[in-house]
C-alpha cells in the first residue's frame, strides 16, 4: 500500500516539475527553427521553366504545357509532400522552400503557383525550343565559354533542322568545332 | 556482440526433391537466391525451416510475364544466426495459376498468401482462408492491381457483391465488433470479436481501410530517387526507418557503398524516431488504459524531440533526408550542442517516467498476465519487433542484420519472458533508455566526410533484401530492379503485418475489457483517438455497444 | 451574425476521421491535444463519437475501402458541422492522389469547409487551421502568379 502511495506522489511529482509549458501560440509567433521545408516559392527571375522540377517530383503536381508562343508551369501545392526534390533539381536555384507553414485556407486555389513564359520556335520549321530564357542562357553560356563562340546564329534551330542545315553546309561544323 | 554462425553456401541449400528440388540462382552480399518447382515448394520450405532455422518474412508476387512469360512467387526467409536472408522463388506458368499453399507449415504465412491471390492473381491451394485481405469491397472479383497490364490510375466501377462476409460467430456467442475506426490501431480495421459474456472465444478480422496502392506506385510510376519520399508516407510515425530500408534494398541490389558519416546520420535519425514513437506509445498505452496523466507527460517529454528533428531535417515527421546512396543534407554545424541538452534531458524525465510506471502497482495489475502471447504462438505467427521479444524471443534487425552503422556500436537486444503486455512494455522501456545511449555513441563516433555516394546506373532484375528495427519491429523491403529506372517490383513488409496476425493468439480465451489494450500493446502504430462501433445489421442478432460503454467497460476494469 | 457564426461562437467538438492517412497527421492531431499546445484552451475538444461532433477532422486521401463509411460518419455528424481536410493527402490526394485504390482527396467524397496542407501540417498549423474555420485569424496563404510578358510579379 505504501508502495503503491509512493509511485503515485512520484508521478504527482513529474507534473509538478514540468510546471506549465504551453506555448503562448497563437497570441505569439512559433516559427520552425533551422532549414524548414514550408511553402514552396518559385524566383520568377532566376526561372526558365525547363521543368526538371517536373521530373523529380513525387506528388508530380507540378505540371508543364506549352500553348502557342505562352509555357505555363504550374504548382498544384494541395498535395504537395514539401521533400525538397524540386528544389534539389533545379538547375537555376529558382526553387526555395520558405518557412511559411501556416497554410490553411478555405479556397484551395489559393495554394497554387501559376508562371507563364515566352517560346522560342525554330526559325525554319516552328517546333518549339525552348523558353526565351533557356535560349539567351545558352547564347550567352556559347559567347563567355572557353573558347568563345561569336556566332551563335544557330541557337534558334531546332535539332533536326541544326543537323541539316550543317549536312547542307559541311564547312559551317569545321569552323565551329575550330 | 555476437558473432554469426558460419555463413550458409549455396552448397547447403541441396536437398533431394522429387521435381528438381532447389537450384541455386544468386548470392550476393548476404542474400541468397533459390528457386524451387512449385511441386516441391512446401517441402522446400519445410528444409528452410527445420535444417537451415529459417525465420519466414513474407510472401511476395511479381508479374514477370513480360520478362520469362511466368508469375513469380517468391517466400522470403531471414537467416538470422547467419545475418543472411534467403529468397525462395517459384515460377508460375500462367495457365494454372496457382501454388501450393505453405500457411499449414506456417500459420503467419495466411495473410502473405491471401495477398498474393489478391494482387496478382495466383491462388494458394489448400489454403485455410480464402478470402479477399486487402482489396476493398467493392472490387472487382478478376482484376488484380500489381499485374503489369493494370494501369496504376484505373478505378474499375465497383462490384458490391464481393464483399467481404464477417464469419459468423459460433453457437451461443454473440459478435462484438471494434471498428472500423478504432483508436489502438494504426488503421481504420475492423475486428469482429466473439464472445461468451465477458469472455472472448473467437475473431475475425478485415483490415486493410488503409490500402493506398504504395507498391504499384512505386513499380510503375515514380523512378528510384522519388521512392524515398513516397517510402517515407507509408507510415507516418516511423517513416524514416521506411525510405532506409528502401535505400539500403537498393544499395544491396546496386552494389553501392555508402559513407560513414551518411551510414551514422541515418542511424542517428533511427534512434531519435524510435526514442519518440517509444514515448508515443507509453503515453497512449496508459490513455488505453484511462491513465490519462502520464498520456499527457510523455507527449511532454517526447515534443523536444520532434523539435530537434524539425531543426535537423527540416520536418517534424518525414525527415527527407534519404538518397539513395546517402544522405541528402549534413548535420546543423551546432548539431551535437543542440542534440546533447535534449537528449540529458529527455533521459532524466524518461527515467522519472519509467520509475512511475515500474513500481506502480495498479498499472503493473492491469496489464501482467493480460494479452498473453506465449513463445511457440509468436515463433508460429512470425512475430517481430518488442513483440516478439516480450514473448522471449531474441530477434533484432540491428543486430542479427545489421545495417547504417549500427555494427559498430555497442546495444543490448532487450527480451523479455514474461509473454504478456507488461512484459512488452518493459521491452520498450529499456529500448528507449538503450537507445538514449546509442544517440550518444553516435554523436562521439560520427566520422566526416561526404554524406552521399556517386550512383551509377542500376543494373536491371537484380534482387535486394534488406532490413530495419522499426520501433515496432523489422521493416523489410525486397526489391528486384528493372529496366526503366524504377523497381521492376518492390515489396514493403512492415512489422505491423505479421504481429496484428497473433491477434486471435493473444485475445482467444481473454477478457473483453483486456481488448483494446492487448492490440494496443503490439503497438500497430497508433492513428485515431475515438472510435465507434458500425455492425452488420443484417447479421442478426448483434448487440451494438456505443463507445462509452466499452470505455466504462475496461476503465472499470483498470480500477 | 450569421447563424453558422453563432453555432460555431464558443467552443466546438471534433471528431477525428482517418480515411486512409499514414499516421503522420494524425498524431501530429493529438500532439496538438498535449500540454504544449493544449487546443482544450480554446475549448476544443475531441470527441468520441460524430454525433456529440462539431466538425469533421478528416487526414488521409480517403481510400475506396473507406469511403462507405466516412459517408456514413458524415451523415451522423449533426447540422451545422464543418469538414477539415489535413494534410497534403485530404487536401489533394498527395502522393498517392492517383492510384486505383485512393479517391484523390477529400473533396471528392464530402463537401470540404478549410484546407489545411502539409505533410504532416505542424500542431500550429492545425491550430491555425480551426482557428481560421472559427473566423478568428485571417487566412494568409496567396496565389503566387507571374506572367513573362508582363515581366514583372502579379
Amino acid at each position: 500500500m505504501l508502495k503503491h502511495t509512493i509511485s503515485e506522489l512520484k508521478e504527482a511529482l513529474i507534473c509538478l516539475e514540468a510546471g506549465q509549458v504551453t506555448l503562448p501560440y497563437p497570441f505569439q509567433p512559433h516559427p520552425p527553427e533551422g532549414e524548414f521545408r514550408g511553402k514552396p516559392v518559385l524566383n520568377s527571375r532566376k526561372c526558365m521553366s525547363c521543368g526538371a522540377c517536373a521530373n523529380a517530383c513525387p506528388a508530380r503536381l507540378i505540371s508543364i504545357q506549352d500553348n502557342g508562343s505562352i509555357r505555363t508551369l504550374s504548382f498544384n501545392l494541395r498535395r504537395c509532400t514539401f521533400c525538397g526534390l524540386c528544389r534539389d533539381a533545379c538547375p537555376q536555384e529558382a526553387i526555395t522552400l520558405s518557412s511559411q507553414f501556416e497554410l490553411s485556407t478555405v479556397t484551395p486555389e489559393d495554394l497554387s503557383i501559376h508562371a507563364e513564359f515566352g517560346l522560342v520556335n525554330c526559325r525554319e520549321c516552328g517546333k518549339v525550343i525552348g523558353t526565351q530564357r533557356q535560349v539567351a542562357l545558352v547564347k550567352d553560356k556559347l559567347q563567355t565559354c572557353e573558347p568563345g563562340f561569336d556566332d551563335t546564329g544557330y541557337v534558334d534551330l531546332c535539332n533536326s533542322c541544326k543537323r541539316r542545315a550543317f549536312i547542307h553546309n559541311p564547312a559551317l561544323l569545321m569552323e565551329v568545332k575550330a | 556482440m555476437a558473432v554469426p554462425a558460419k555463413t550458409i553456401q549455396p552448397a547447403d541449400l541441396k536437398i533431394n526433391l522429387k521435381n528438381g528440388g532447389l537450384r541455386f540462382e544468386d548470392f550476393r552480399q548476404d542474400t541468397l537466391v533459390a528457386s524451387v518447382s512449385k511441386e516441391d515448394l512446401v517441402e522446400a520450405v519445410r528444409h528452410v525451416r527445420d535444417d537451415l532455422d529459417g525465420r519466414f518474412i513474407t510472401s511476395t508476387g511479381t508479374d514477370m510475364r513480360t520478362v520469362n512469360g511466368n508469375y513469380r512467387i517468391s517466400q522470403l526467409f531471414a537467416l538470422d544466426a547467419q545475418r543472411q536472408f534467403l529468397v525462395l522463388y517459384s515460377d508460375i506458368d500462367p495457365q494454372s495459376p496457382d501454388i501450393p499453399a505453405i500457411t499449414g507449415l506456417i500459420p503467419g504465412a495466411a495473410w502473405a498468401e491471401r495477398e498474393v491471390r489478391d494482387m496478382i492473381g495466383v491462388t494458394p491451394t489448400g489454403h485455410p482462408d480464402l478470402r479477399r485481405l486487402i482489396l476493398p469491397d467493392d472490387w472487382p472479383a478478376d482484376v488484380h492491381p500489381l499485374r503489369r497490364d493494370f494501369p496504376i490510375d484505373e478505378r474499375p466501377p465497383a462490384a458490391p457483391e464481393n464483399k467481404v462476409r464477417i464469419n459468423l460467430p459460433p453457437k451461443d456467442a454473440s459478435l462484438f465488433p471494434i471498428g472500423p475506426f478504432f483508436p489502438t490501431l494504426e488503421e481504420p480495421t475492423f475486428i469482429n470479436l466473439y464472445v461468451h459474456g465477458e469472455q472472448i472465444v473467437g475473431m475475425d478480422y478485415r483490415g486493410f481501410y488503409n490500402h493506398r496502392g504504395v507498391e504499384k506506385l512505386g513499380d510503375s510510376e515514380l523512378t528510384y530517387h522519388q521512392i524515398p519520399a513516397l517510402a517515407e508516407r507509408i507510415c507516418g510515425i516511423c517513416g524514416f526507418v521506411h525510405s532506409s530500408s528502401y535505400c539500403q534494398t537498393v544499395e544491396k541490389a546496386a552494389g553501392i557503398t555508402i559513407p560513414r558519416r551518411a551510414a551514422y546520420i541515418r542511424t542517428l535519425l533511427l534512434e531519435l524516431e524510435r526514442i519518440h514513437s517509444h514515448l508515443l506509445w507509453i503515453g497512449l498505452a496508459c490513455h488505453f488504459i484511462g491513465f490519462d496523466t502520464l498520456f499527457m507527460q510523455a507527449w511532454r517529454i517526447r515534443e523536444p524531440v520532434m523539435w530537434l528533428t524539425e531543426y535537423i531535417t527540416g520536418n517534424r515527421k518525414t525527415y527527407g533526408m534519404n538518397r539513395i546512396g546517402g544522405v541528402s543534407r549534413d548535420l546543423p554545424f551546432d548539431a551535437f550542442e543542440r542534440i546533447t541538452p535534449v537528449i540529458d534531458k529527455i533521459e532524466a524525465q524518461s527515467a522519472q517516467v519509467v520509475d512511475a510506471i515500474v513500481e506502480d502497482a495498479s498499472l503493473r495489475a492491469r496489464l501482467e498476465g493480460a494479452g498473453i502471447l506465449s513463445t511457440e504462438a509468436a515463433r508460429s505467427y512470425c512475430v517481430v519487433g518488442p513483440t516478439a521479444r516480450g514473448s522471449g524471443l531474441d530477434i533484432d534487425a540491428r543486430r542479427d542484420h545489421p545495417s547504417a552503422a549500427y555494427d559498430e556500436l555497442e546495444f543490448e537486444v532487450c527480451v523479455e519472458t514474461g509473454c504478456d503486455i507488461w512484459a512488452r512494455t518493459l521491452v520498450r522501456i529499456r529500448e528507449l533508455l538503450d537507445a538514449i545511449q546509442i544517440v550518444r555513441q553516435v554523436l562521439k563516433k560520427m566520422p566526416s566526410g561526404p554524406i552521399v555516394a556517386e550512383v551509377d546506373e542500376i543494373t536491371p532484375y537484380q534482387v535486394g533484401v534488406s532490413g530495419v528495427e522499426a520501433p515496432r519491429g523489422e521493416v523489410i523491403h525486397y526489391i528486384l530492379t528493372g529496366p526503366d529506372n524504377r523497381p521492376y517490383r518492390w515489396r514493403v513488409r512492415a512489422p505491423s503485418y505479421n504481429n496484428l496476425q497473433s491477434i486471435p493468439a493473444m485475445l482467444t480465451g481473454a477478457n473483453l475489457a483486456d481488448a483494446p489494450i492487448s492490440v494496443g500493446s503490439l503497438d500497430p502504430c497508433f492513428s485515431c483517438t475515438e472510435r465507434i462501433q458500425v455492425v452488420d445489421r443484417d447479421s442478426g442478432n448483434v448487440r451494438i455497444y456505443r463507445q462509452a460503454e466499452l470505455l466504462e467497460k475496461f476503465l472499470a476494469k483498470g480500477r | 451574425m450569421k447563424p453558422l457564426e453563432w453555432c460555431f461562437k464558443k467552443s466546438i467538438w471534433v471528431y477525428h476521421v482517418n480515411a486512409g492517412s499514414c499516421n503522420g497527421c494524425d498524431i501530429e492531431i493529438l500532439d496538438a491535444l498535449t500540454p504544449y499546445y493544449d487546443v482544450e484552451r480554446f475549448g476544443i475538444r475531441l470527441v468520441h463519437t460524430p454525433r456529440h461532433a462539431d466538425a469533421l477532422l478528416v487526414t488521409g486521401p480517403v481510400t475506396r475501402q473507406v469511403r462507405e463509411r466516412l459517408v456514413r460518419l458524415y451523415e451522423s455528424t449533426p447540422d451545422p458541422k464543418l469538414v477539415i481536410a489535413v494534410g497534403a493527402c485530404a487536401t489533394g490526394g498527395g502522393i498517392w492522389h492517383n492510384t486505383y485504390a485512393t479517391l484523390g482527396g477529400l473533396e471528392n467524397v464530402l463537401p470540404v469547409n478549410i484546407y489545411i496542407p502539409g505533410c504532416p501540417p505542424r500542431p500550429e498549423a492545425i491550430l491555425y487551421g480551426v482557428a481560421q474555420a472559427l473566423g478568428l485569424v485571417p487566412g494568409v496563404v496567396a496565389k503566387q502568379e507571374f506572367a513573362e510578358s508582363l515581366s514583372a510579379e502579379v
